[in-house]
């Protein structure tokens, strides 16, 4: 039975393995090994079962602590891919100490987040933000290291998806009812939250992240009205509700908007609401964090000045011409671009708001003056095949969030 | 300090000796505690490390060690140089420069080689091979595992 258990068990790995097509190495040593085993005497074959579990080649074994280095590294894709690997990295990666540092791991690099809804589901990957630039690179260059891509249901009661940025890993939204949503897109969860208390009509959330605290906090204020207070939750406190917050100042917000806390704004630590002139000649106006500063953009067809905030006490603002628009259409691609904001690795993100099959993502280095593009595109060439050439072209919103960690 | 002083003598397992700047070395923690503690002359013998991994390990200590008037090496360079170093390194390289890393306590150089790892080993059967790791699954634990992650696998 020790013989059969060995063989149902090559039978599986080698479905496995032909399946994910991955180089043959492995498989025809262990073939090899196979053979020997079929001549072999109880004896050979003791020695046989020896040999297996000592090293196959030279190499030693790498200490635990090293194992769970490499593992954390790993994008968390593989992580759950490679508890098959054996019992000794299951239970490492299912250890709760090990899930708490993957967790709050050190940024390997924040990415691009990028998702659309298409029937019921949400796919999302996510993008390297980080663009190691070769010397010969040209005004375009196409490079799109995804790593990391999956799709999760998507609720329908959800389906108002006007979603925050991503603050520090998570972004909020609110579903049909204007309940918070938390969706924590590297554990692929959503979390609700408590139901507001006070019965606003429709609110605006704002996300902030406390680092000193280490807590995410969720600002919700009343829209379409003018109010001085707001309702503030702490996420992850032991008894998560809602406590209402005096603002300063009355506030009015005109649409039904999300957003995110910046320094200046609103003090997610002291829980204060500040107020910040805009500078005087500005028009059409479009807020983005600027490398952790707020930022103000000049939207207007063509234009492309930035106002940079230099000290929101003194309402300081400084300002930077791009040599790129900030809304554009761009020829080739036939499409318009709007900016979305600025990444970590120093690069402006112009998104489509919706795409048909294919999407296009430019970055714009402003230092080097130059455009690169991702892109991507519905997988969907097999479903419907048939009645693909009756069907009216579907079209997609396009969410991106930046600097994702 | 007189010149000799701000060298010292680096020994491998096989006994090959390298100089180097006190400045390159000192990024290993490990020979920093042995220099303060002056419990090593000025040459500093290191049982777990081949010549051959030593010698690249200094490489790396070289690039990144900050030398009076050397230190003007932008990050993005450093960067892109890092890239190149852990690139064309074969796997049982790679797996005796994290051990190096690890011993002589080089943190920077242990999370390069690490990531390289993980960037490099995609499948399942590699990690299998790189590590030496037994599959100890009995084929039911194994389909169920694999059932149970089943999402991690779909491209």
């Amino acid at each position: 039975t020790r013989r059969e258990e060995e063989k149902k068990r090559k039978v599986y790995r080698k479905r496995r393995t032909q399946s994910k097509s991955v180089p043959s190495f492995p498989l025809e040593m262990e073939e090899q090994e196979t053979r020997k085993e079929d001549l072999a005497t109880e004896e050979e074959r003791l020695v046989y079962r020896r040999r297996r579990t000592k090293p196959k080649s030279t190499l030693c074994f790498l200490p635990l602590e090293l194992t769970s280095e490499i593992l954390l590294r790993l994008p968390p894709r593989s992580v759950f891919r490679f508890r098959c690997v054996s019992k000794l990295w299951s239970s490492i990666t299912t250890d709760s100490y090990f899930i708490k540092s993957f967790e709050t791991r050190p940024l390997l690099q924040p990415g691009l987040l990028v998702c659309f809804k298409k029937d019921g589901k949400l796919f999302v990957s996510s993008i390297l933000q980080l663009h190691l630039v070769s010397k010969d690179s040209s005004s375009y260059s196409f490079s799109q290291p995804i790593f990391d891509r999956y799709q999760m249901e998507f609720p329908k009661e959800y389906s108002c998806f006007l979603p925050t940025e991503s603050v520090n890993g998570l972004i909020c939204f609110q579903d049909k009812s204007g309940k918070p949503i938390v969706w924590n897109p590297n554990k692929r969860q959503f979390l609700t939250l408590p139901r507001l208390r006070k019965s606003w009509e429709s609110i605006a959330m704002l996300l902030g992240y406390d680092p000193t605290e280490g807590k995410h906090k969720l600002m919700c204020i009343p829209s379409r009205r003018s109010s001085d207070v707001c309702q503030v939750l702490t996420l992850g406190s032991t008894q998560e509700s809602w406590r209402p917050v005096k603002t300063n100042h009355k506030h009015h917000v005109c649409f039904h908007d999300s957003g995110r806390c910046i320094n200046g704004g609103f003090d997610v630590k002291f829980e204060k609401l500040g107020m910040i002139d805009l500078p005087s000649d500005i028009h059409r106006d479009m807020l983005i964090n600027y490398g952790g500063r707020l930022a103000c953009v000049d939207k207007v067809w063509r234009k492309n000045r930035l106002w940079i905030l230099e000290d929101a006490g003194k309402h300081k603002w400084s300002s930077q011409d791009f040599l790129s628009p900030f809304v554009h259409f761009n020829e080739s691609l036939k499409t318009y671009f709007n900016l979305k904001g600025y990444t970590h690795a120093g690069e402006f993100v112009f998104v489509p708001s919706m795409f048909s099959k294919f999407f296009y993502i430019l970055l714009y280095d402003p230092v080097r003056n130059s455009f690169r593009r991702i892109e991507g595109m519905v997988d969907d060439y097999d479903e419907n095949f048939f009645n693909k050439g009756l069907q009216r072209q579907r079209t997609y919103v396009l969410y991106t969030f930046l600097n994702h960690i | 300090m007189s010149k000799s002083e701000k060298k010292i003598v680096l020994k491998s397992l096989d006994n090959e000796a390298f100089e180097v700047e006190k400045a390159v070395a000192l990024q290993s923690q490990t020979i920093w505690v042995m220099c303060e503690d002056k419990c090593v002359g000025n040459e500093i013998p290191l049982e777990n490390v081949t010549g051959q991994i030593l010698a690249k390990v200094i490489d790396y200590c070289k690039k990144h060690a900050v030398v009076d008037g050397d230190g003007d090496e932008s990050s993005e360079e450093l960067k892109n140089w890092d890239t190149e170093f852990t690139k064309n390194m074969d796997q049982s390289t790679l797996f005796n420069m994290i051990l190096a890393a690890n011993y002589l306590n080089i943190k920077s150089l242990l999370n390069l080689t690490c990531q390289a790892v993980a960037d490099k080993t995609k499948t399942i059967d590699e990690f299998h091979t790189f590590l030496n790791i037994e599959n100890n699954f009995t084929p039911e634990e194994e389909a169920q595992i694999c059932q149970e992650n089943l999402w991690a696998f779909d491209d």
